[in-house]
């Protein structure tokens, strides 16, 4: 136990005069500055409607919800001034009510860069007002996966899982490797190798710095940003197994590489790997199964689960099995590889 | 202490041997140099004894047990001062004994102690970034005592320091072998071979060319000479006679008789000519 505490006090020492507490305190800042002040928490994501409602058309919707859809809208009273309006505002639609034999038409003016799915739905939306189309209490919408809706959650606090996740993730990889590389660079893991200690323990030494590191990271980051109202075991159950296994991974490849320079390539494809799952957070829609088998999928919609407290644990499950099986192997990869580390042949 | 017995490692795990059928033995008490140029073979051996490097062939016996059986406690009884000036840079030079001394299963020295009998007593709190290649080197060499080896392996030793500080050095290691401390060391520094060692091997190519003690290495190889410096009208001259050939003989006989000398000395090879002799090898 006293070489392991001194192990850890070793490398705590050389991180702090390294630098790296301070580089992992700069980034949490940084993460926290952009998420309170710099992504908004929400976007408005509607567009004006400019319309031009032709008096004869409007004469026969008095039975429709057609005021309401004049409500909302900015009224002209010619389409010319309308198309004008338009080239002044980037993020508007145009409507011009048209009467045809007794009956209301209309033309939908678009930007051009809208696609099928978008006009389809200004025009479905229209419609319903103009009388066309009826809702009734039939129509009813079932959710499969409760709390995976972006819905209810300010779009700045969304990112606070990928933010505490890829800094969890990415610190525990590149650091761990540059820590270990470095060792090996200055061949103080050679001297180590000539004392009866155990190059496991050191490397456990290593795992638990970054580690605490993890930890530190985000709880500051989750303090400042969402607040202290979150499920705190579940989101450091999952911060911890996602620093673990990083670090490990991080450990076997720093153990195949001599130099920061050789690894630095491998180190960045799997950065790159372990990033591509954002883009299914973000657009849940879009998650084949080669981002859904990425570790970091289930941890980032486990981490949202537990610190948006939805009352569903099914995320967190998928994602604690997850990471406790990467544990495992790349623990195992690490004590196979340390040899290469040691110099041992 | 150290018994090697036709000791062979190939990095390449073929017939390309870096060490080759190598055999000696080191006994308690002895300071054992292994003498060589550059990749001859001795930091193979050195690591294959040390552990480093998983023996192939042969049989390797270090503190009477076979290196095969041994575990982590070997560590415990040897000491390895390296060439490289391989500390944590970041760490004082104090911080760096005392968190090797942690290292240890056995009771180990003073830190502070061993860094003021090397010399770094004004720079214990200074970190190591600060100190010059001869303190490092130093630093490297006190840590290697820090767990009082009974069997300490010494690499270069006194590289890359100022004469009176490598004087100091040799002090130390003379005194711990005065104490029964076996010390195998490898080095291409003939002079520090010859004043401190009682037995050398000379290796190159990954075998031992000859084994033994410097004076009896130089009795072996080296041609008994007698210097004589002589005046004449040019000035000072120097010559040397053989007093194994018979005619060199002669000659000198004649000089002591007529007493046309100045100054008369016998004199013996140095280790390096013996090296080059029997090697056929410079040691750069």
């Amino acid at each position: 136990m006293n070489k392991f505490l001194s192990l850890l006090d070793k490398e705590f020492k050389l991180t702090i005069r390294n630098y790296y507490l301070f580089i992992v305190l700069a980034i949490a800042l940084i993460l926290i500055l952009v998420i309170r002040f710099v992504v908004p928490s929400e976007i408005n994501m509607e567009k004006s409607l400019y319309l031009y409602p032709n008096k004869e058309a409007v004469k026969t919707l008095e039975d429709t919800n057609y005021q309401n859809l004049e409500n909302k809208s900015t009224v002209f009273s010619s389409k010319e001034e309308v198309i004008k309006a338009m080239e002044k505002d980037y993020n508007s639609l145009g409507l011009i009510l048209k009467s045809n034999n007794g009956e209301a038409g209309f033309e939908l003016i678009t930007q051009g860069y809208e696609n099928d799915d978008i006009i389809n739905m200004a025009i479905v939306d229209i419609q319903s007002y103009l009388g066309r189309i009826e809702f009734d209490d039939s129509s009813q919408v079932t959710i499969l996966r409760e709390g995976s809706s972006l819905e209810n959650i300010p779009l700045n606090l969304n990112v606070v899982p990928l933010a505490i996740m890829l800094e969890s993730a990415l610190m525990g990889l590149f650091l761990i490797s540059v820590m270990l590389i470095l060792e090996k660079d200055h061949k103080t893991i050679k001297a180590f190798v000539t004392t009866p200690t155990n190059v496991t323990l050191l490397l456990g030494a290593k795992l638990i710095t970054m580690l605490l590191y993890s930890f530190l990271s985000a709880i500051l980051i989750v303090v400042f940003t969402v607040g202290v109202n979150v499920n705190w075991v579940n989101t450091l159950i999952l911060i911890g197994l996602t620093s673990i296994w990083s670090s490990c991974l991080g450990l076997t490849i720093a153990n195949l590489y001599k130099s920061l320079t050789s690894a630095m390539m491998p180190l960045i494809i799997v950065s790159l790997l372990l990033g591509a799952p954002v883009v299914s957070y973000f657009a849940p829609m879009f998650a084949p199964t080669y981002l859904k088998i990425m570790p970091t999928y289930s941890l980032m919609l486990g981490l949202k689960e537990a610190l948006f407290v939805s009352g569903s644990n099914t995320m967190f499950l998928e994602a604690a099995k997850f990471s406790i099986f990467l544990v495992i192997i790349f623990s195992a990869s690490t004590i196979m590889t340390k040899k290469f580390a040691t110099g041992k042949q | 202490m150290i018994n090697v017995n036709n000791l062979f490692h190939s990095y390449t795990k073929d017939d390309n041997y870096a060490v080759k059928d190598v055999s000696f033995n080191v006994k308690k008490g002895e300071i054992f140099g292994f003498l060589g140029p550059s990749g001859a073979g001795k930091s193979t051996t050195q690591n294959i004894l040390i552990g480093l490097l998983k023996l192939q062939k042969g049989k390797v016996i270090v503190a009477d047990k076979e290196i095969r059986r041994f575990g982590k406690e070997l560590f415990n009884t040897i000491g390895v001062s390296f060439e490289q000036p391989n500390v944590y840079k970041k760490l004082t030079g104090i911080e760096n004994l005392k968190f090797h001394a942690s290292m240890y299963s056995v009771p180990t020295k003073n830190p502070e102690e061993l860094l003021t009998m090397v010399g770094l007593e004004d720079s214990i709190n200074k970190r190591a970034e600060g100190y010059s290649k001869g303190m490092l080197q130093r630093l490297v060499f006190a840590r290697s005592m820090i767990n009082d080896p009974s069997i300490w392996f010494l690499d270069e030793p006194t590289s890359g320091l100022d004469p009176t500080t490598a004087a100091k050095i040799k002090e130390i290691i003379k005194q711990k072998r005065s104490e029964g401390t076996t010390i195998f060391m490898t080095t291409h520094n003939m002079q520090i071979a010859d004043d401190l060692c009682d037995r050398i091997a000379f290796i190159t190519d990954g075998q031992i060319s000859a084994i033994d003690s410097p004076r009896n290495l130089k009795l072996k190889y080296g041609q008994k000479l007698v210097k004589v410096t002589q005046r004449t009208e040019s000035g000072i001259v120097e010559k040397r006679f053989s007093i194994i050939d018979n005619k060199e003989k002669q000659q000198l006989k004649k000089i002591i008789d007529d007493n046309n000398f100045e100054t008369m000395h016998s004199q013996e090879a140095t280790l390096e000519e013996i090296f080059i002799k029997v090697t056929g090898r410079r040691l750069e």
